[in-house]
């Protein structure tokens, strides 16, 4: 069975066409590098592949469930139980100290508060976030705000990353190693990883480029 | 090639045979160095006073000639390492040899784009694994390579955007068409 | 989730989160103050000068203004006990959906990692209903402030409210329990995206109509018993009220467009300001409307009153001094709600002034932006609505010579008090804008 499956999915914006058909399969423990130009439709195909928007045509199959058929609140299981999200802007809650919102999935999922904080503390160690756990969202700087974002994706150990720049506001090295860690610890479980990225060497780190423009497929190759 | 000969015997006096295996480590990713280009360059080396023979070993095997650095050498050497590189950007390279072949002859232009993206993605692929036990020095050169892979893939992508977006490809004009508009 | 984790995220946590609480409980206190007074009111006896075949006498309770025990009188003061409900519920409703553009991002992040709708009208609930809780327990003590003022102070012949009485002490921790659920049950709805359904334009005549009819039902027929005269004039007047508060928001979006065709820098900032704020500007605009129109309903009657139309004046002094009251209240209400908007949006929009600051634009043309979205939404509203009141239902029987100049004299006042108003609120909310307009704000997501 598939991580995620989209099968000729459309989604428009208003009259913005942002995808056309498009199909997408990733396979448990593969890593896929989604790249393109700015506005070719990348965080969209991440944002119906994690169930956030829904597909205007064509089917998402998000770990073995039809997203068609789930409601709101079915999506928003899955998507705390199985997916991790790392966004081009961070999208940390804002007035949340840094620690309660990597533990944020783990709360919402029923863990007592302790367990899941020092989780969450392991997380912030490991993605390198040193700063004291009170710090509000609003304190970091955008490269830090965007390791926090690592961690809460990380946090439950899910069966698909999807990671949207993920290193973006990072430098080079932090970027590097933020993205050894991403793939390494969830493809190590069996978990697959969604790429979205401009920066090649993103790219690179994947089995497999799926190229966008304007919308649609342009080519689709293996790396390894 | 001569001042990196000069690079490759400061350490220590060395024969033809080390050279080469110690260039070979310190560039583990590009082409290896030919025995025959090692003499040819320690003996212009020699001719023109930045090395000398030190020594003749015969350790059972056969005679090895030992060469280090003259003061000349060493001199010179310096006097490279203080110059930078030249910012080359000759347009030599063979990738964009052919990415510019493709487009003024229009053969397959977004086939082979996109080939030549995914083996440079291959490349850097194979190049960002690190090997267990790699040095700090070897890791950097690969990063060097690297960042080099990656300029080449962003031209390749300011090409591909200066594609006609759609319909058939049209062969740039020919100069002949150029200079009769 | 488990409860400590719905506190966890519930609980206020910025110094903005709890101005805002404390605006909630404040709003829900005295709505909670005014219920209990109507309850305390609708336990009076009243008597009927009616006559009739089955109209028998009965002494009226000579320790209360007759506003409160003649039959006729009332359902006025009940209905302008619930007017004043109405504000303060607005504000406490401001309140709680300020922040909409904040609330929305906090909303959005939740929901990106896995918040059930379920888990936020959850979260959003509890962080309401203890706000109304709060404000329902701080009903009765301002309810005894209230009857000090109203019931003890006053001479007999002016008192609006009853006695303290057993039943106050049992209504009260109702009001409370009451007060914390509807809260919570606002707080729940909030969270819900809002999809912006067009209410028809002849619906909203419609009910614009309803309204007018009901309210001068009940105003004709004074016959038809006090429950039926209440649900008449409070229902006709809530239809009233919604009908205003929506067209508001059209109309300020009306305004926004032609400001934004004018092309000065200032105009169209504050058009852009408008838009971004229609909603809140719309209610704001209504709100001040219907308070210009009680104004001018209060100056008619005092008009007439110093006419000496009716006799003994004395007797109506309480009901005059209540709609003013009212109104007034209303004013600074809606000058309140329509500050917290903005305060709201400033906070939400730092990154945008930020960066029209970094642009080039001073810090006076941001302050003026501001005053000038306030005056648009306020100015204009309460002069048509002192007009409106006036002219809807003459009651002076002296030619209208005193009453035109009662009027401009109310219109000019009230319009120079809610610009002045809008100036001290910008004023006061300078250090905001300075802060917001601060370099550092680009970077803040
Ligand atoms: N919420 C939205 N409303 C309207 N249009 C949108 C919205 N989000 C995206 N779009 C449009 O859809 C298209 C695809 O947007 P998308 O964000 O998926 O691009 P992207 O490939 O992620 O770009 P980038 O590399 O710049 O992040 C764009 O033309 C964009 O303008
Ligand atoms: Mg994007």
């Amino acid at each position: 069975m598939s991580t995620v499956e989209l099968s000729g999915v459309s989604h428009a914006y208003g009259r913005t066409q942002a995808l056309r058909d498009v199909s997408l399969t990733v396979a448990p423990g593969e890593v896929v590098a989604v790249t393109g130009p700015s506005g070719c439709g990348k965080s969209t195909l991440l944002l119906l592949a994690a169930g956030v928007l829904r597909a205007q045509s064509g089917r998402v199959v998000l770990t073995g469930t039809d997203l068609a058929g789930a409601d709101e609140a079915a999506r928003a299981r899955i998507r705390r139980r199985s997916v991790g999200i790392v966004l081009q802007f961070g999208q940390l809650v804002p007035d949340l100290p840094v620690l309660d919102n990597v533990a944020l999935p783990l709360l919402l999922e029923g863990h007592a508060p302790r367990e899941a904080r020092a989780a969450a503390a392991g997380w912030l160690d490991r993605v390198g976030l040193d700063v004291p756990p009170t710090t509000l969202p609003s304190e970091l700087s955008g490269g830090q705000a965007q390791l926090a974002a690592a961690a809460r994706a990380l946090v439950t150990g899910p069966l698909l990353v999807l990671a949207d720049e993920p290193t973006a506001s990072l430098d080079t090295a932090t970027g590097r190693q933020l993205l050894d860690l991403l793939v390494t610890s969830t493809t190590a479980a069996g978990g697959s990883v969604v790429l979205v990225s401009h920066d090649n060497a993103v790219a690179a780190r994947a089995d497999r480029e799926v190229r966008l423009r304007a919308g649609s497929v342009v080519h689709e190759v293996a790396l390894s | 090639m001569t001042e990196l000969h000069l690079a490759l015997l400061a350490g220590a006096p060395r024969h033809g045979y080390d050279i080469k295996h110690e260039h070979d480590a310190w560039f583990p990713d590009s082409r290896p160095l030919a025995f025959g280009q090692v003499y040819a360059t320690l003996a212009r080396l020699q001719r023109d006073g930045l090395a000398q023979v030190v020594e003749t070993r015969t350790d059972g095997g056969p005679e090895r000639t030992v060469y280090a650095l003259t003061e000349e050498g060493e001199r010179r050497l310096r006097a490279w390492l203080a110059e930078p590189a030249a910012a080359a950007g000759s347009g030599a390279d063979e990738i964009v040899r052919k990415t510019i072949a493709a487009l003024h002859t229009g053969i397959d232009v977004r086939g082979f784009v996109s080939r030549q993206r995914a083996s440079h993605l291959r490349r850097m692929r194979e190049l960002q694994r690190n090997p267990p036990g790699a040095g700090a020095a070897e890791q950097l050169v690969r990063e060097h390579v690297i960042a080099h892979l990656d300029a080449d893939l962003r031209w390749l992508e300011l090409a591909t955007e200066l594609l006609p977006s759609s319909g058939q490809q049209q062969p740039l004009r020919t100069a002949t068409e150029r200079n009769n508009p | 989730m488990r409860t400590a984790t719905v506190w966890l995220l519930a609980r206020p946590r910025s110094a903005a989160s709890r101005t805002r609480g404390r605006l909630v409980a404040a709003g829900t206190a005295v709505a909670g103050a005014l219920t209990l007074a109507g309850l305390a009111v609708l336990r009076v006896p009243t008597v009927s000068w009616a006559t009739g075949p089955d109209a028998r006498p009965v002494a009226p309770d000579l320790r209360l203004s007759p506003l409160v025990t003649e039959a006729g009188l009332q359902p006025g003061v009940l209905t302008g006990l619930g007017l004043l409900v109405v504000p303060a519920l607005a504000l406490a409703w401001q309140a709680l959906t300020t922040g909409s553009a904040r609330r929305t991002t906090v909303l959005h992040a939740l929901r990106l990692v896995g918040a059930t709708p379920a888990d936020l009208r959850r979260l959003a609930a509890a962080d309401a209903g203890v706000l109304g809780l709060v404000g329902g327990l701080l009903a009765g003590p301002l309810y005894v402030a209230l009857w000090l003022v109203l019931g003890a102070a006053v001479p007999p012949s002016a008192r609006l409210l009853p006695p303290l009485d057993p039943r106050d002490v049992v209504s009260w921790p109702v009001v409370a329990v009451l007060a914390g659920l509807v809260a919570a049950a606002a707080g729940a709805l909030s969270t819900r995206a809002r999809r912006r359904r067009r209410v028809r334009l002849w619906w909203r005549l419609a009910g614009l109509v309803l309204a007018v009819v009901a309210i001068a039902a009940a105003l004709q027929t004074r016959e038809v018993g006090r429950a039926t005269s209440v649900a008449l004039l409070g229902g006709g007047l809530l239809l009233f009220l919604v009908a205003v508060l929506t067209a508001g928001s059209a109309w300020v979006r009306w305004r926004a467009w032609r400001l934004a065709r004018s092309g000065r820098a200032v105009d169209v900032l504050t058009a852009a300001g408008l838009r971004g704020l229609s909603g809140a500007g719309g209610r704001t605009a209504g709100s001040v409307f219907v308070a210009g129109i009680a104004l001018g309903i209060a100056t008619q009657f005092a008009t007439a009153l110093l006419g000496d139309a009716y006799g003994d004046a004395t007797v109506y002094v309480p009901g005059v001094a209540l709609a003013a009251t009212a109104a007034v209240l209303a004013v600074l209400v809606a000058i309140a709600a329509m500050t917290l908007a903005a305060a709201d949006d400033l906070a939400t929009t730092r990154r945008a002034l930020a960066s029209t600051a970094a642009l080039g634009a001073p810090p006076a043309v941001l302050e003026q932006v501001q005053r000038r979205r306030l005056q648009v939404v306020t100015v204009t509203p309460v002069a048509a609505g002192v007009l409106l009141g006036t002219a809807v239902y003459p009651a002076s029987l002296e030619g209208p010579g005193p009453l035109v100049l009662a009027t401009l004299g109310v219109l000019g006042v009230a319009v120079l008090l809610v610009w002045a108003a809008c100036r001290g609120v910008v004023r006061a909310l300078r250090p905001r804008t300075r802060l917001a307009a601060d370099p550092s704000s680009l970077r803040v997501a």
